[in-house]
């Protein structure tokens, strides 16, 4: 259960999901997601220990294509969507 | 003159077309329904004022839409679905003016069965709301009164629908977003089975859970698109292809809970008029038990936020949209992260997160999936004794826009009725009831692949009780 004083475990989630708390919005955030996580205990209620998790709504299996040569379905080129360009490269910042 | 050579005369038709425009750009001044116009074959109207017949388009096609079964068709597209050449903002900050590249399968059937794609819709951020007021592009109203949500999240294509401005619409219902705002608007929304549909340039965001449904303005123009749009696709895996296992309907069930819980006095007349009418049809209505219900809102907001906060992973900054500065590659991601997103895809992001975390993934993730076993079994069990369920959309009427707007937590808790397709992969239709005031629908949930027995009830249902419009809904331009 995240407690409204729990703050380290907002920016811990906060790290792990690559987003930085503004100061603006730690409390309303930090509320919010307590709210929404105290509702999910809920399910603590539910008697389903016995039953298998379900990863996929219909029990149909993988199905996969023929093994047969195709063109890539899609031939548009990716960088021409990137924020930052040079050429046919997307400039990023120095990794290293 | 059918309804569609009616459509079809307007956009073969300069003049027609011209006021289709004017009709459909004075509606969305009132409504915002609209985020962009197109410059397609068979010129609907170019925003940009482009000339509509020159070239090719992002496609590749030229000249003239073909002569399918939708020929001539305006539609309208909810902007997370991509078409080539069109804006595709997701409604959010984070994609600003990206153009898509490509065009989803579903939109490139509908074009080659000859609709027309008349425009982008308005949608809460990424898909995530209930009233389409958290989009980068401002909030959108209700045709019905414009200071009332349209329902979420894909409101956008609901309104347009309602309006008159298009005959049909696509959005994407992940827990309920075509059905609760086509019930928001008195107008008819179909998801369809899982996988019936395939999901090849839907923008992700739960994938276990989400689908391609359309907003129409009848029962039978939803299974006229579905005709068109539904089928195997090799670009998505997880498409399916099956027969209901019945051929027609006898038998529908209320589950008991909704009676008891529902507060709301219209809802609950609403429900209790819809099985009344229903009876008068002459199905047999009974009550039944769906003790599963009570979890449903729960497990569909723990499993739909761990899959946005993995299919949301991708947007960094790098690939697509706007870009913060940062001093490294990290920070750089994270500030365009930050700065992209809005309040509620945040909180999503952080409550997935939160649940697949080590040391809480069983308790909640595991258990939630657990659950979702129980409904999917319980369901299958409840249609070895009903051909379908009547059930509500929605606890509420349309609710107000602005700060007396429902709490976005109250709105999560209040799709337990819808996410129940969602979860078992059932197919659902909303259909609008008679009503004083404001739209109010119902919804119909059936067995996988039993959307012709559900469209069939709806279109009885719908020629003894007409939708009615709402006040300036006008034909007189076409």
């Amino acid at each position: 259960m995240v407690s409204e004083g729990e703050a380290g475990i907002l920016d811990a989630t906060a790290a792990m999901a690559r987003l930085r708390v503004g100061a603006h919005e730690r409390a309303r955030l930090q509320a919010e997601l307590a709210r929404i996580v105290d509702y999910f205990a809920l399910l603590a209620e539910a008697d389903v220990d016995h039953l298998p998790p379900t990863t996929h709504p219909l029990s149909t299996g993988t199905r996969l294509r023929d093994d047969r040569v195709s063109t890539v379905p899609t031939t548009y080129d990716p960088v021409s969507a990137a924020p930052d360009r040079d050429g046919r490269f997307i400039v990023v910042p120095n990794v290293l | 003159m059918s309804e569609d050579a009616r459509w079809r005369a307007v956009f073969a038709d300069q003049d027609r077309r011209g006021r289709w425009l004017d009709y459909a750009r004075a509606w969305n001044e009132r409504i915002n329904a609209f985020v962009s116009f197109a410059d397609a074959p068979g010129g609907a109207g170019a925003a940009s004022g482009a000339d509509a017949d020159a070239g090719a388009d992002a496609d590749g096609r030229t000249g003239a839409p073909p002569a399918g079964p939708l020929a001539g068709v305006p539609c309208a597209v909810k902007d997370n679905i991509a078409v080539a050449g069109q804006p595709l903002s997701c409604g959010s900050a984070l994609l600003g003016a990206h153009v898509a590249p490509f065009s989803a399968t579903c939109v490139r059937r509908l074009q080659d069965a000859g609709a027309i794609v008349a425009g982008k819709t308005n949608l809460d951020e990424f898909g995530m709301g209930s009233d389409t007021q958290a989009s980068v592009h401002g909030g959108c109203g209700n045709p019905w009164d414009p200071e009332l949500v349209p329902g979420g999240s894909s409101g956008g294509s609901a309104a347009a629908v309602a309006a008159g401005i298009v005959p049909f619409a696509l959005g994407s219902d992940t827990g309920g977003s075509v059905r609760q705002p086509a019930s928001f608007c008195g107008v008819f929304g179909l998801k369809p089975t899982y996988g019936m549909v395939s999901r090849f340039g839907l923008v992700s965001y739960a994938s276990s859970l989400e689908v391609i449904g359309i907003i129409a303005d009848s029962p039978e123009r939803c299974g006229q698109v579905l005709e068109v749009i539904a089928g195997l696709d090799d670009r998505d895996q997880s498409t399916v292809a099956g027969t209901p296992d019945r051929d027609a309907v006898r038998t529908i069930g209320v589950p008991r809970a909704c009676r008891q819980e529902l507060r709301d006095p219209q809802v609950r007349a609403a429900l209790d008029a819809a099985a009344g009418q229903l009876a008068e049809l002459g199905y047999r209505m009974v009550d039944v038990d769906l003790a599963t219900l009570r979890y449903a809102a729960a497990a569909y907001y723990v499993i739909s936020c761990a899959e946005a906060s993995a299919n949301l992973a991708r947007f960094d900054g790098v690939r697509y949209g706007a870009r913060a500065a940062g001093e490294s590659a990290d920070r750089t991601i994270i500030a365009s992260r930050s700065a992209g997103f809005g309040d509620e895809v945040k909180l999503r992001v952080l409550a997935g997160t939160y649940v697949l975390r080590s040391g809480f993934h069983d308790r909640y993730y595991l258990r939630a999936q657990r659950v979702r076993t129980a409904l999917r079994d319980e369901l299958t069990a409840l249609f070895e004794q009903v051909d379908l369920l009547l059930m509500p959309v929605y606890p509420a009427p349309p609710f107000a826009r602005g700060s007396a707007r429902l709490d976005p937590f109250e709105q999560k808790v209040a799709d337990r009725y819808t996410t129940v397709a969602n979860l078992a992969g059932a197919p659902a239709l909303s259909f609008p009831t008679p009503q004083p005031r404001v739209p109010i629908g119902m919804q119909l949930i059936g067995p996988n692949f039993g959307e012709r027995l559900i469209l069939d009830v709806a279109a009885r249902y719908a020629a003894e009780h007409p939708p009615a419009r709402p006040p300036g809904y006008a034909e007189d331009w076409r």
